[in-house]
């Protein structure tokens, strides 16, 4: 017998002659009143991820927020920097010296990724109660580009945040339930930690030491 | 630093001293243990539903628990149908056997290891390094107990016990840099050496926190980015996961996740949560489905909430027994309140009816379970077992003791002549060799580390009190 029917055998002898009648409980896990809606969801947003260490700026337009880049670029000792290919991932960049650019090929293995400093990468939403981005890498490469910089820019637009990951959940079920979608996708709540030594926090223990979202009102 | 690779097979209670001998465990893991009951009392009482999402949780866990052939082979189809492997292990042995096949065959030297229960469960790394391939834990705290040649102390934080003095002197020693007790300077180097093993590694291990039934998803939660990349790093990716993970449907997910974090470190949310959805060829992926021992839990209807729990580490952080003795003394991977609810379905009776007894039964455990699982009366049912079904460990001088106590705890007049024999030879033996504090007879030793036994009263309180009315 192979150990997969002998394990099925098991569990099925185990519970033989039990009553199914049970239901699955449905559930809300933010009922009405449980969590103040804030007035301005960034705000709520940016506070949570500063808890967490991470860093949060709002702009009004992709040319501000390239300038911003450009400024940490520069901060950073104008390291390589690799990016997710998207229009507004792309916008962000251009405002950098071109030499020091390239966008994440899917071709490129571990190695490569590991001598890139400065990652930029699109998030797909922003939980304002957790101030967590989703990210939804579309192949290895830029799966490994959340890990592998020493520090992480996240853009989004503002259509992206939401207050909880109840509400976009659906949209996460969906992109699992897809099975031709392979791979990973992942929640980022602040900078890589540890407190392993006696309980004191440190950033960076293996994925990146700072965490950057910028938000674009508009474009 | 002592060797504590094993203490199974220990009784409880020379391995709780074993535990303690580390000079430092005890004031660290108390201030640890506290700091974490703190932050997560502190991150529960800001969610009004705490106890909505505990009960919902438990429900789930219920109905998980009650359908898990169907769910295992749904979840089995959906790995497949993302282009997965799936491969079934009755025990530690044949799991191991899956991963040292799958290693040989494309001839990995280094395996990266993300933090997982279930691999140090079926002691994987000892397997590893016996078939000669080198198996790098890099989760910060297991990479530093693998460094000491000891086993993790707690579920969340496996080198609590360990001061930053320690750890310089252990990375002196072990990595040859020169000493420092600045977490910063020790962790940078860590980062530095297992960010090199990432990049040569050929397979890379993990566990599983959840498995999501209908669309095959393998949730892994960590604060370190380690688990991302050991699961993505390496060409192959291996993940290790005990039949009672799953769940039903993405939708069951967001409560758990909640739970989770809050409870085991007082976060809103982890830092990663990675939600793998199989694997882009030529990468590989293969999902181990571990039973070993869990299916006797399933059907020992009783203990059956045993396989509820998510290894937050939260009634550990709460026990009054696990602060003082530490992880090692519960002998395996699994310490803790839990553990003792765990472990003596895993492994022999005769090795582990001992940690049942390890509890005050004050039920802090059952209140800081985040899904509710009732752990005081899991504990008296395996106590109950360990009775009924006594372990050669159990003297016969002390089965002998409890007959006769139950015997005299049967009527008054019974009880009578035990009180009235049992001070005449109190007396007696009082007489013959005049008690010593601090110099205990051998027979009362271990019970004399803890207490004083008093003096014998040359009469008893009943008649003491008859003289007094007359």
């Amino acid at each position: 017998m192979s150990a997969r029917d002998a394990i099925l055998g098991r569990i099925r002898s185990a519970l033989a002659g039990e009553p199914d009648d049970r239901s699955l409980p449905g559930y809300e896990l933010w009922p009405a009143g449980t969590w103040p809606q804030p007035a301005d969801l960034f705000e709520y947003f940016c506070e949570e991820l500063r808890k967490v260490q991470g860093e949060a700026i709002r702009f009004a337009n992709l040319a501000e927020a390239g300038q911003a880049l450009a400024r940490l670029h520069q901060e950073l000792g104008s390291p390589k920097t690799a990016f997710v290919e998207n229009p507004r991932c792309r916008a962000i960049v251009s405002s950098l010296p071109a030499a020091q650019v390239q966008s994440v090929d899917p071709a490129m293995d571990r190695s490569q990724l590991a001598t890139i400093p400065l990652g930029v990468m699109p998030a797909e939403f922003l939980l304002a109660d957790t101030g967590t981005a989703v990210v939804m890498p579309r192949n290895h490469a830029e799966r490994l580009l959340c890990y592998l910089p020493t520090v992480a820019v996240l853009i989004a637009g503002r259509e992206s945040l939401a207050a909880h990951l109840s509400d976009v959940w659906d949209a996460m079920s969906a992109h699992a339930g897809n099975s031709s979608h392979r791979g990973e996708m992942l929640l980022v709540t602040g900078p890589s930690r540890t407190a392993d030594i006696e309980k004191k926090l440190v950033l960076g223990a293996h994925g990146p030491k700072r965490l950057v979202v910028m938000m674009m009102e508009e474009g | 630093m002592q060797d504590h690779g094993s203490t199974i097979g220990m009784e409880f209670d020379s391995a709780a001293t074993t535990g303690l001998a580390e000079p430092h465990a005890p004031p660290i893991l108390t201030v640890a243990m506290t700091r974490a009951v703190h932050s997560k009392a502190v991150a529960s009482s800001r969610i009004p539903q705490w106890e909505m999402w505990r009960s919902t949780a438990h429900a789930i866990k219920a109905w998980t628990v009650a359908h898990l052939d169907r769910l295992l082979v749904q979840f089995e189809q959906q790995i497949v149908a993302r282009g997965g492997h799936v491969l079934w292990a009755e025990d530690a042995q044949q799991a191991n056997a899956h991963i040292l096949e799958i290693a040989r065959g494309r001839g990995v030297r280094t395996v990266v290891k993300a933090k997982s229960m279930a691999t140090e469960e079926i002691a994987l790394n000892h397997a590893l390094q016996d078939a000669g391939i080198r198996s790098m834990e890099t989760d910060l705290g297991e990479y530093i107990v693998q460094l000491a040649g000891q086993r993790p102390i707690h579920l969340v934080g496996p080198a609590m016990h360990l001061s930053a003095a320690d750890i310089g002197k252990l990375f002196a020693e072990k990595l040859g840099m020169p000493y420092t007790e600045t977490p910063e300077a020790l962790i940078a180097e860590a980062r530095k050496r297992l960010r090199q093993d990432y990049l040569d590694a050929g397979m890379g291990i993990s566990g599983v926190n959840f498995g999501v039934a209908e669309t095959g998803t393998l949730v892994v939660v960590e604060n370190e980015g380690n688990g991302g990349l050991s699961m993505s790093a390496p060409p192959v990716h291996v993940a290790v996961m005990g039949i009672e993970k799953l769940i039903p449907r993405m939708t069951d997910l967001p409560v758990f996740l909640n739970l989770l974090a809050r409870s085991a470190t007082g976060q809103s949310l982890s830092t990663y949560t990675h939600f793998v959805q199989g694997v882009e060829p030529p990468r590989q992926l293969y999902v181990i489905l571990l039973d070993n021992g869990r299916t006797n839990i399933l059907a020992d209807r009783a203990s059956r909430q045993a396989l509820y729990c998510i290894r937050c580490g939260a009634c550990l952080n709460i026990c009054p027994v696990y602060r003082r003795a530490g992880g090692w003394a519960y002998g395996w991977a699994y310490p803790g309140p839990i553990g003792a609810v765990i472990t003596p379905h895993l492994v022999p009776l005769e090795v582990s009816g001992e940690l049942p007894f390890a509890s005050s039964l004050c039920g802090a455990c059952q209140e800081a379970c985040p899904v509710q699982i009732d752990i005081p009366h899991q504990l008296l049912h395996l106590r109950h077992e360990a009775v009924t079904h006594p372990s050669p460990m159990k003297s016969w001088s002390e089965r002998l003791l409890w007959r006769m106590w139950s015997w005299a705890m049967r009527g008054p007049r019974r009880y009578r002549l035990a009180t009235w024999l049992g001070l005449r030879l109190g007396l007696a033996a009082a007489r013959r060799s005049p008690w010593k504090p601090g110099k205990p007879g051998k027979w009362l030793q271990a019970w004399e580390r803890g207490r004083e036994l008093p003096d014998v009263p040359a009469q008893s309180f009943k008649s003491w009190w008859r003289s007094r009315q007359s």
